[in-house]
């Protein structure tokens, strides 16, 4: 008995009295053995980013003959140049018109008397539905220059000679990830707007503010760091994605960094020199920007008291149908035209075809199961990749937001730090690192699916343990301390208590996770190998045999959206809601 | 300064009706409280008087100057010349202190000079100069809530207005600000329109109180007169604690309960003989004894239950069918069980005539 309270009270950090206790000294097996909630999740992390990652960075000084640094003098050549410039414009030219777009409705749908301002609010998050890679597609398919529907429909609308549009150029480029990526904007700011205290502006108003001075003096600066961490997070994901650049940048001749990356490896022979180095200065890009992202959120302070609830919106008055005649407007042209197109063209006979009532055709979606080499096998493989992934996260993540959250070992602040870092690795340096660290013993997974699974692992690593961590902050420690008073051992105290009240956040997660992971592209290609083909894949390689397999690429691109349209939705609301 | 003129004030929302029929006069310098629970319209209303809220229908008129009527365009909050400290203090966080005090000022067009000076005062009424260059996370928040207050104070408005400003803070520097707050404005002497939902805070601090249920103004008065005679049920339960018993007049100075037992009352000429009633009394204006000493105005009952609270007891005995609450000063204790005589003074008493819808 005496024994037994004594081992109860060394695991305590304090004593009855509130002092702090000396232990005894223990013995360093022991020491160890306490410190393993930690230890094994970080050795977890090492295999899964830390070996690739620092493996990746170390072979680009290196080549066959030894250390080098002549890959990077591959930096001051002009095909280096001209790639970062591309990349900077894309990404500088989509964040601008993303955080704007997104700002302007988010504004819109949350302080103002916008009309049928819910509906709007689902249809400005509702591109997060489409998989990128669907979006890129169809936007070829609405707006080439002669083949292009809503051209071709403009242009007997007004009776135009010319096309109006060409999306294989850099404004186009810019315009397709915009529409696609303004919902971030969207969510980022409406959460800002939602939280703000509107006594705030209230008050401006009893200073003898005008309305217009309020929204200039208080409301925007109170909002800005919102906005900023909206633009550099649109800024991130523009010059890291692959899906827009692999399909229109390839056919408008205009590379960029992530799609280069893919290229130098996939020739032959593989150019892997440059690949590393170019994958090292995205890394670095890229974990510039989530740094500065994390740095401008975490700066403001400006977190209010929350007063009471006020239903008095901003009356928009004469504005209100203009506002609305707007709104509808772009969201007609950015996001249900996108639908419409990829619809249209996996129903039509063939692509450029004039879709009529007659002529109308499921045979495509025929074919792709029937006929196709590996669409069958790839949707078995997602799914497969796809649940084990968003299960071995959620598991995963939530034991270490605990060990995070509510533990006092030493090491658990680096754990959380490795959780969150991958944010900032784009999918094709994930790809190149995860090729170089496993193709060769002892641990060879090139070649096996296993491989994917560690991708998908790597990239959805954030998002699940955002979601993890948000459901715990939600729970009150002192639930698991009455589990703890009535002597729950800390396993039935995770199974019973932690896990039913965190679970509507780690399923979130799980969706997330699922359905990022049905959709990825960029390492998936690098990655696969016969017999291991992703959807994404399948829909990709569809895109490069050419023209005739695009309207089977469009059928697979309509059932995947199918599937994750709804969920995507419905989580991306609830994370409004719940700021998670 | 001016006095305030509410007609009529109405507030719907969709079919809610927030705020019914609200008529209030408020003199020049005077401080009013509207106090009554969440969501009995008393936001709302000073919301209204603010220009934040559009009323749906009633008039406004601050110091003679109409502000809000059917028909007319409502004149916007920055034209009012009002101050307003609300619940959440509201104080900008991306600006200074001074800055915050100074905001007003510029939107008055007021040069350097005089913003510099009036910033000063209003901080030095507030015990907060030697602040000015910080920020407002970097302040308590009693801190933050005095420079709202110096805020609201610095242009010299027309009517002051408090949105429940004492309600964030914790319990002993409620209390000490309640002192302040009524200092200041006595000082300064605007008139000051103060919402709360805390009868002892509307009691320390206002001139008159209004208070209000259900979107209306049920009673209007002095503090003094709103605890001692309530008007309704729901002033006199609302406003400290008390007993309610219904009865029957029977003339204009004695009701007869519902035990059969009849008990004076001070006369009240506005009762019609059979009318029905409510009797009211505090819990503290009941004398407790161990003997029967017949005398008028005494019930008999049992001690129920019993709590010493050090500086009285507080006991619920069993009057027949009821329960009466009574607190009395720690001298014999009476436990449990115990047969008791209670005595109403008549003087006590609070009559209130029971409106049948």
């Amino acid at each position: 008995m005496a024994e037994r309270a004594n081992r109860t009270i060394s695991l305590w950090r304090w004593n009855n009295n509130g002092l702090p206790l000396t232990r005894p000294p223990e013995a360093p097996l022991r020491r160890l053995s306490r410190c393993l909630p930690v230890i094994l999740p970080l050795l977890v992390l090492a295999v899964l980013v830390i070996y690739p990652v620092a493996g990746l960075v170390g072979s680009s000084f290196f080549d066959d003959s030894g250390f080098t640094l002549g890959n990077y003098t591959q930096l001051l050549s002009t095909r280096f140049f001209k790639l970062m410039v591309n990349t900077v414009i894309l990404g500088l030219g989509a964040a601008m018109l993303a955080t704007a777009a997104g700002t302007i409705f988010a504004w819109l749908c949350v302080c103002t008397d916008l009309p049928f301002r819910k509906a709007f609010t689902i249809l400005h998050i509702a591109p997060y539905g489409l998989p990128t890679i669907a979006a890129a597609l169809a936007w070829i398919f609405l707006l080439t220059p002669k083949a292009g529907l809503f051209n071709r429909f403009l242009m007997w609308l007004f009776g135009l000679q010319n096309a109006p549009f060409n999306i294989l150029t850099m404004p186009g480029m810019i315009w397709a990830l915009a529409a696609h990526l303004y919902p971030w904007a969207f969510l980022l700011t409406s959460g800002a707007f939602a939280t703000m205290d509107r006594s705030l502006e209230d008050a401006a108003r009893m200073s003898g503010a005008s309305e217009f001075k309020t929204f200039r003096k208080i409301t925007l600066p109170l909002v800005a760091p919102s906005i900023a961490a909206a633009f550099m997070l649109v800024f991130t994901i523009s010059i890291e994605q692959f899906s827009i650049g692999g399909t229109i940048g390839v056919l408008a001749r205009i590379p960029i960094l992530p799609v280069e990356i893919y290229r130098s490896i996939a020739v032959y022979p593989p150019e892997w020199g440059f690949a590393t180095t170019l994958s090292v200065v995205l890394l670095l890009i890229t974990s510039l920007l989530i740094y500065g992202q994390n740095k401008i959120l975490a700066g403001r302070s400006f977190v209010t008291v929350t007063g009471k609830e006020t239903t008095e919106r901003v009356g928009l008055g004469n504005w209100r149908w203009l506002a609305f005649a707007a709104s509808s407007l772009f969201v007609s042209i950015a996001v249900i035209l996108p639908y419409v197109g990829m619809i249209m063209v996996s129903l039509s006979p063939s692509l450029g075809a004039d879709l009529t009532f007659s002529n109308f055709t499921f045979k495509h979606y025929v074919y792709i199961f029937t006929e196709h080499p590996f669409v069958f096998r790839a949707i078995r493989n997602s799914v497969f990749l796809a649940i084990s992934a968003a299960t071995l996260l959620a598991l995963f993540t939530l034991a270490a937001a605990v060990v995070v959250e509510r533990s006092q070992i030493p090491g658990r602040g680096l754990l959380s730090y490795l959780t969150r870092w991958p944010v900032a690795i784009p999918g094709s340096v994930i790809s190149v690192s995860l090729l170089y660290a496993y193709i060769r013993p002892p641990l060879q997974l090139i070649g096996t699916i296993w491989i994917l699974l560690l991708a998908y692992l790597i990239r959805n690593l954030p998002y699940a343990y955002s979601a993890a961590h948000a459901g715990l902050s939600r729970v009150d420690p002192t639930l698991e301390e009455a589990a703890r008073i009535h002597s729950t051992p800390p396993r039935r105290t995770f199974f019973r208590i932690i896990v039913p009240l965190t679970l509507p956040s780690v399923m979130a997660g799980w969706v997330i996770a699922f359905i990022n992971s049905l959709r990825e592209l960029p390492a998936s290609l690098l990655l696969f190998s016969p017999g291991n083909e992703t959807i994404s894949v399948a829909i990709y390689e569809m895109f490069e045999e050419g023209a005739f397999q695009l309207t089977n690429a469009a059928a697979l691109m309509t059932l995947l959206s199918l599937v994750t349209l709804l969920p995507a939705i419905i989580i991306k609301l609830r994370s409004r809601q719940t700021g998670d | 300064m001016a006095h305030v003129e509410l007609r009529k004030l109405r507030k719907l929302y969709g079919k809610t009706i927030a705020v019914d029929g609200v008529d209030l006069d408020i003199g020049k310098g005077e401080f009013m409280t509207l106090l009554g629970p969440s969501g009995c319209g008393k936001t709302t209303t000073l919301r209204m008087i603010a220009g934040l809220i559009e009323p749906t229908d009633g008039e406004i008129r601050v110091g003679g100057r109409l502000l809000s009527s059917p028909g007319i365009k409502v004149v916007p909050p920055e034209k009012r010349n009002m101050g307003m400290v609300f619940q959440s203090y509201a104080v900008w966080p991306h600006m200074k202190v001074f800055e915050n005090v100074a905001f007003p000022l510029h939107n008055l067009k007021k040069s350097k000079e005089e913003i510099r000076n009036r910033v000063r005062a209003a901080l030095e009424l507030v015990k907060l100069d030697g602040l000015e260059d910080r920020y407002p996370s970097h302040l308590s928040g009693g801190q933050q809530q005095r420079v709202a207050l110096a805020r609201a104070m610095a242009v010299e408005p027309d009517i002051l207005l408090f949105d429940e400003p004492l309600s964030n803070l914790d319990a002993k520097l409620r209390e000490e600000m309640r002192f302040e707050l009524k200092e200041i404005q006595r000082r300064i002497g605007v008139t000051s329109i103060y919402v709360t939902h805390d009868q002892a805070e509307a009691m320390a601090i206002s001139d008159r109180i209004a208070v209000m249920s259900h979107g209306q103004i049920k009673q209007i008065g002095k503090p003094r007169e709103i605890y001692d005679s309530p008007e309704d049920p729901f002033t006199a339960e609302f406003i400290g604690l008390a007993n309610f018993f219904p009865g029957k007049a029977t003339s204009e100075k004695t009701v007869c309960l519902a035990g059969r037992q009849e008990l004076e009352i001070n006369g009240c000429n506005m009762l019609n003989v059979g009318a029905d009633v409510i009797l009211s009394i505090r819990p503290h204006n009941i004398k407790i004894y161990k003997e029967v000493n017949k005398a008028r105005n005494e019930l008999q009952g049992i001690v129920e239950k019993g709590a010493y609270l050090g500086d009285k007891v507080d006991y619920r005995v069993r009057v027949g069918e009821s329960i009466l609450r009574i607190q009395t000063p720690p001298g014999e204790v009476f436990t449990e069980g115990t047969e008791v005589s209670l005595h109403l003074p008549a003087e006590k008493i609070s009559v209130i005539p029971v409106t049948r819808a």
